[in-house]
């Protein structure tokens, strides 16, 4: 296939999706240690070389808590963008298809959700329904539906009025046949990145949940609630808190990134066949 | 005597248009009536806004009626989506202007021409590949093409296979919008007569909608001529052609630049004065009567009735007898 | 009398991140003052890169020239002014007509603004005068209501008209020449005849030299009085209009006219050129740039001919200039 990276960000963008991947199924793989691990002889240890991060107030290594948190950040931000995609799919699908009453009815539903401030809502949901990697996968999910169908309906009127589609039509190719086979194919790519957006936007609203301390809760280990604990330590260990925060920040400007690249590697104006 | 294969009866289409705090309405086709026999190709000529196109996809069901009907061989157009609409489209077919959007850029050419292959139950899988090369050769494209997709062919093999495409449920009648206006003249030169052969194969007929009056003139047994949704004249191309009848025809014709440098020197171009009227608010009568030189009060209080002037000729005109006579005001 | 405009052997060049693409080849033309010239070439010819090349209106970081190629207008040579010298020329000695009038006009500003901006930029004007010469040049160019027209914006306009206001724009400055590419391609057959009559008259009244760039060989039988064709990005024939269509001495200029449509012939030929054209991407060929197309090609055709001339102003690139078999027939009312 002709989308294999070849640029160098993309190379490097792959390496680190790869290797992200690989962190959240085998995370021993990319550490000795173990993440609650307590060493009471290493506590808060400067960054070294056998700790690249340094150690935690409990001496337990911090890179590999790190690495260990990618599961976590993994399954929150790509559950929540799936849950949302496959209800807004269908839904900006048959709205920007169809038009008429449908349009009408979901994009009003749509709006009202998109008024909502997101970490206001997520703050209620959270306190009343209690903290938990499923509410949060949840809350961001619903936050994401939206978002999602306007752009999934806004594409599929523009391709709605393009000659291939009216040529299915004439050719008596049913609305769902074209909508599966002809449109959804092309929007693939600004739904590439949109996704990775959202995700990175997942990232960051859970590492601010779990900040203060509504998002993901001991002994579940996730970036947000290491910067919850990491902060008290920033006069004493800043190396501890910094590290964290940076993994974070690079974290959703990588997924930002790499869906630029991939959006456009599926381009077909690309390929040359 | 042979059925008539598509027949329009005072089709009107009407299109809501929002200008400013106003509603409007648009008569995109106000009263349309023509017949097309088989194997006959029927030419759709105007400018912009004159309908043609709209004109061309009711004729085939892909536009809705504000009233009148459309018949194919006598039986009314089914409503769109309904399984006899369905079948219809195995008989009426399109090829439309544009042909670098009118292929999915990310299907193959073998996926494209499946397509109604499959929906119609044309050809089982075994045969399908060789039914596609039959496609592909029938157009003049080489069968290695079936793998390549869109972006690697040019205008003038897109439009070929958009042709082939629309053969292959065997329709009787296609109708052609513009179909080489965005082509070269020596692409749309092999476009047309790749038609011309096909037309004595197939003995498909066809509904050609374009500007060009040259072309049309080449490619079409009769034509009509449209102005502002309405037929101003219709009838047989050399006829219409030799002598029109209708001012809004003379004009066209005398507007046409002609590639003869000696002709066109020894033409007088008097060019037609004043815009097209806004579709949307068009003028008392007859369409044309704000840019017409034979133009009297009559022609403000009332549209003019269509006339037969001789076999098949039509005009809509007010004035036909004296133009007929050579009467000419300046 | 010297030329208005002389370009001998220009070769345009663009840098491109996979392959130089040579847009144009040895190309020579001449424009007298006051004459009507057309450049004939279907899409990718190289003619829009030709006639931009004259007020270097491409960006000149990706833009090379061929060495020995020349440029001369209005005595001045184009290719060696700095920046600061083309702006003079551009908007008063040569203007420039595109060819969609949708794009050429800035939606957000109104009519008589425009003008004033482009007459403003080449001279010292007072408002009140710059509004006395646009009205002039939107009457030259028979639009209505002239003085009201100033104050409308450019989506009141049809097509027709916005085109129209470009002519007047173009004339504006008196400029000497008038680069028109494709003006009516986007416009109605009424529309374009108004266009072409008015542009005509323009051209005789104030004596403004016009290259009419078109593919439209029924615009060109109208409008010229001497035609450049042009393939491949090499100019393949020159001659007067007449000569052109009467006499053609270059296979391609035959097999175009054998191509286009006329009205008002009973009979129409739709005689096609087989193959499409290539791609120049990558090394210039040194073959004749319709070899591969030609039904008359021969093994000397390898080698790119040079212009053959064939009387006073009649010259085509082809090593059998003069002794194909090309008349056209004569056409059939």
């Amino acid at each position: 296939m002709s989308f294999l990276p070849r640029s160098p960000s993309a190379i490097f963008l792959s390496t680190v999706g790869l290797l992200a991947v690989v962190a959240a199924v085998f995370p021993q793989w990319l550490t000795p240690y173990d993440p609650t691990g307590i060493d009471v002889t290493a506590l808060l240890a400067a960054p070294s070389w056998r700790h690249p991060f340094g150690t935690d107030e409990l001496g337990a290594d911090v890179l590999a808590r790190v690495i260990y948190g990618v599961r976590l950040e993994l399954a929150i931000a790509l559950g929540s963008v799936v849950l949302a995609g496959v209800v807004a799919i269908p839904c900006g699908l048959l709205a920007g298809y169809l038009g008429g009453w449908v349009d009408w009815v979901l994009t009003l539903v749509a709006d009202s959700i998109l008024s909502f401030p997101i970490v206001l809502f997520a703050v209620l949901i959270v306190a009343s329904l209690g903290a938990s990697v499923a509410t949060l996968i949840g809350v961001l999910g619903f936050v994401f539906v939206p978002r999602i169908f306007r752009l999934v309906r806004g594409q599929t009127q523009v391709i709605r009025a393009t000659g291939f589609v009216r040529a299915a039509r004439a050719m008596g190719v049913r609305t769902p046949t074209i909508l599966v086979r002809h449109i959804l194919p092309n929007i693939l790519g600004p739904l590439l990145v949109i996704v990775p957006q959202l995700m990175a936007i997942a990232v960051l609203i859970e590492a601010g949940l779990s900040f203060v301390g509504l998002g993901v809760q001991p002994p579940q280990i996730s970036w947000g609630s290491l910067l919850l604990v990491s902060k008290n330590y920033y006069i004493a260990a800043a190396w501890y808190p910094l590290a964290v925060g940076t993994v974070t920040t690079l974290a959703a400007a990588a997924l930002v990134f790499g869906g630029d690249l991939a959006a456009a590697a599926v381009n077909p104006s690309r390929r040359r066949v | 005597m042979s059925e008539v294969l598509l027949e329009a009866e005072d089709i009107r289409i009407r299109f809501a248009k929002r200008s400013g705090r106003k509603n409007q309405v648009v008569r995109a086709v106000d009263g349309l009536s023509f017949a097309v026999d088989p194997g006959e190709t029927f030419g759709l000529v105007g400018e912009s806004g004159s309908g043609k196109s709209t004109a061309g996809n009711a004729a085939i069901g892909l536009q809705e009626l504000f009233s009148g009907t459309v018949r194919y061989r006598g039986e009314p157009m089914p409503v769109p989506g309904s399984a006899r609409w369905r079948d219809l489209r195995r008989q009426l077919q399109v090829v439309f202007q544009d042909p670098f959007s009118s292929l999915n850029p990310r299907w193959t050419i073998r996926q494209a021409l499946s397509e109604p292959l499959k929906l119609h139950g044309l050809a089982s899988a075994e045969e399908r590949d060789g039914a596609i090369a039959r496609l592909l050769e029938q157009v003049g494209l080489g069968a290695e093409l079936a793998a390549r997709y869109p972006a690697a062919l040019s205008g003038g093999q897109r439009q070929r296979v958009c042709i082939a495409r629309a053969l292959a449920v065997q329709p009787e009648l296609i109708v052609c919008d513009e179909i080489t206006s965005a082509l070269d003249v020596s692409t749309q030169a092999q476009i047309i007569s790749l038609l011309q052969d096909l037309k004595a194969q197939t003995q498909v007929a066809l509904i050609f909608i374009s500007h060009d009056l040259g072309l049309v003139r080449g490619v079409a047994d009769r034509i009509g001529v449209m102005y502002l949704g309405r037929f101003v004249e219709t009838g047989e191309t050399g006829k219409i052609f030799a002598r029109p009848l209708h001012p809004y025809t003379i004009a066209l014709l005398h507007a046409v630049p002609v590639p003869d440098p000696e002709r066109e020197a020894a033409r007088k171009h008097q060019p037609l004065h004043g815009e097209i009227p806004d579709p949307a608010d068009p003028p008392s009568g007859c369409y044309f009567r704000t840019r017409c030189p034979y133009a009297t009060d009559i022609c403000a209080a009332e549209a003019p009735a269509f006339e037969e002037m001789e076999d098949g000729h039509r005009v809509a005109c007010h004035h036909v007898r004296e133009i007929e006579q050579g009467v000419r005001r300046s | 009398m010297s030329s208005l405009l002389h370009v001998e052997n220009l070769g345009v060049t663009f840098e491109t991140a996979e392959a130089p693409v040579h847009a144009v080849v040895e190309a020579s033309m001449t424009i007298e003052p006051g004459q009507r010239v057309g450049l004939i070439g279907e899409s990718g010819s190289g003619k829009s890169v030709l006639a931009r090349a004259f007020m270097q209106l491409d960006s000149r970081r990706v833009t090379r020239f061929a060495s020995g190629s020349r440029i001369d207008l209005d005595g001045r040579d184009v290719l060696s002014l700095p920046e600061s010298d083309l702006h003079h020329l551009r908007g008063d000695v040569v203007s420039m007509v595109f060819q969609n009038p949708m794009h050429s006009l800035n939606p957000s500003f109104k009519i008589g603004t425009q003008l004033r901006s482009v007459l403003q930029a080449h001279r010292k004007i007072s408002r009140r005068d710059a509004t006395g010469r646009i009205v002039d040049a939107l009457k030259a160019v028979d639009l209505p209501g002239a003085e009201q027209l100033v104050h409308r914006y450019p989506h009141e306009l049809s097509g027709g008209q916005r085109q129209r206001v470009l002519i007047a724009m173009a004339i504006l400055c008196e400029p000497k020449l008038i680069i028109a590419d494709e003006p009516t391609s986007a416009l109605d057959v009424t529309a374009q005849d108004t266009v072409l009559e008015i542009m005509i008259r323009l051209s005789d009244e104030q004596n403004i030299a016009v290259l009419m760039i078109t593919h439209d060989m029924g615009v060109a039988a109208r409008f010229c009085e001497v035609v450049n064709v042009m393939y491949g990005g090499r100019i393949v024939e020159t001659a007067d209009v007449r000569t052109l269509f009467s006499r053609p001495a270059h296979p391609y200029t035959a097999a175009l006219l054998a191509a286009t449509p006329d009205p008002a012939r009973a009979e129409q030929e739709f005689r096609a050129i087989p193959g499409t054209q290539q791609s120049r991407l990558g090394v210039s060929s040194l073959a004749c740039a319709f070899v591969e197309r030609c039904p008359f090609a021969q093994d000397v055709c390898r080698n790119a001919p040079d212009m053959v001339p064939l009387g006073e102003t009649h010259k085509a690139a082809c090593h059998f200039a003069g002794e194909l078999p090309l008349d056209r027939a004569t056409p059939s009312p």
